[in-house]
């Protein structure tokens, strides 16, 4: 027969392994400061906000690449939102929100290699005449081509979050895990009282 | 060692299915009042276990801890096993509702061999790590083994099945059994009781 308290000390040992576990796992957000940005043609714009969807107002916002060098600094506004000026050649840059009183948050965000706009169009104040045959000799097949060209520069980085979300998602989360424990407790402590009731009558 | 969903033939599925129930009957009977918080435990363990990912070369494999659950519960694996593999199946979408009853029975015949092994070395020689050892190593390469057989059942070739998983499974297999030998040797010394039923 199995004694109780060593029953009682493997579970309390096993139960201490997983909190040091999970307490491990994550930085503990008391109030946990959202922040939201995307590349939109020349801008990075962005939103930052509590967890309860109140603006981030009038806080210092930096714009940091990749080895954590800030680029930019800018102040939300009173609705949380926020913008920059496009870095040229830097990606992934990071954007973090100081909130004040401990608040932090931050995200990075990869960012499209910049249209080298001035090469694909021609020089339109020195010989408008040319421009002129040029955009009409575009064929439909080219200006589809070149719509097509700016959408995927566009969408492309929001496909790469999308992808990273989705692999975050298929990961199982704390939540599942510990409420899989939790199930399992409540079936043998079920196990438990069933038995009890039996042998008791 | 989670076979997906759709991927066994029907009689396949139906023996598993078969064994599973099989295996939780026998394994609710012999679970006494004592043996409950202890099967609890375990079934914790296993279901936790498959989130711990070892990372080797191209493929990543997770522990199963079959064998340790065979060797400290004996038939009471298969309730434990079920009630880890049912949750697994419905929160982290790992092997199916379906193939539950293969899985079930790939897991829980070889930790329930495997354990009946090592308790029997371990009264012959009595050493709890050498026992630990075997448990866990044996009931991953049973898992292994096993897992080939309900795929052969449902059309694939065996030996070819076979050996690709169990060469596969090599670092796992000797990895759970490093584990399960430390698992064991340590509460043999401190809590000489605990591989009692």
């Amino acid at each position: 027969m199995m004694l109780k308290h060593q029953v009682l000390s493997l579970s309390v040992f096993i139960h201490m392994l997983l909190m040091v576990l999970f307490i491990s796992a994550g930085p503990a957000d008391a109030h946990k400061l959202n922040v939201f940005a995307y590349s939109e043609a020349d801008m990075i714009k962005g939103e930052t906000y509590f967890n309860d969807g109140a603006p981030v107002m009038n806080s210092p916002v930096t714009l940091l690449d990749q080895n954590g060098k800030v680029i930019a600094e800018t102040r939300s506004g009173e609705d949380g939102t926020f913008s920059f000026d496009l870095p040229k050649n830097v990606s992934p840059v990071t954007v973090r929100v100081n909130g004040s009183m401990g608040h932090m948050g931050s995200m990075s965000l990869e960012i499209a290699p910049s249209p080298d706009v001035r090469e694909e169009v021609p020089d339109t104040e020195s010989n408008g005449k040319d421009i002129e045959t040029e955009t009409l000799s575009l064929s439909r097949a080219d200006i589809e081509k070149i719509i097509n060209q700016a959408v995927t520069r566009q969408t492309d980085p929001l496909l790469h979050e999308l992808t990273a979300l989705r692999k975050e998602l298929s990961k199982p989360g704390v939540t599942e895990i510990l409420g899989g424990i939790g199930y399992i407790a409540g079936l043998t402590g079920f196990a438990l009282w069933a038995r009890s009731r039996r042998n008791n009558g | 060692m989670h076979i997906s969903e759709g991927v066994l033939s029907l009689p396949a599925l139906v023996t598993g299915a078969t064994i599973a129930i099989t295996g939780t009957a026998v394994g609710l009977r012999s679970l006494s009042m004592e043996a409950i918080p202890k099967a609890g435990i375990v079934s914790s363990a296993l279901f936790v276990a498959s989130l711990i990912h070892v990372n080797l070369g191209v493929s990543s494999m997770h522990l199963i801890l079959n064998g340790l659950g065979g060797m400290l519960l004996g038939w009471a694996l298969f309730p434990a096993l079920l009630v880890a593999l049912l949750l697994q199946a419905v929160l982290f979408q790992f092997g199916g509702l379906v193939v539950l009853g293969v899985n079930v029975s790939t897991m829980g015949v070889s930790g329930l061999l495997a354990g009946m092994l090592s308790r029997y070395i371990l009264r012959r020689i009595s050493s709890p790590g050498i026992a630990g050892f075997i448990a866990g190593a044996g009931g991953v390469a049973g898992a292994a083994i096993l897992t080939a057989i309900a795929l052969w059942g449902s059309g694939e070739f065996f030996l070819p099945t076979a050996e690709l998983i169990l060469a596969t499974h090599v670092p796992i297999i000797i990895i759970e059994g490093i584990i399960c030998s430390f698992v064991c040797s340590f509460p043999c010394r401190t809590m000489p009781g605990f591989l009692e039923e």
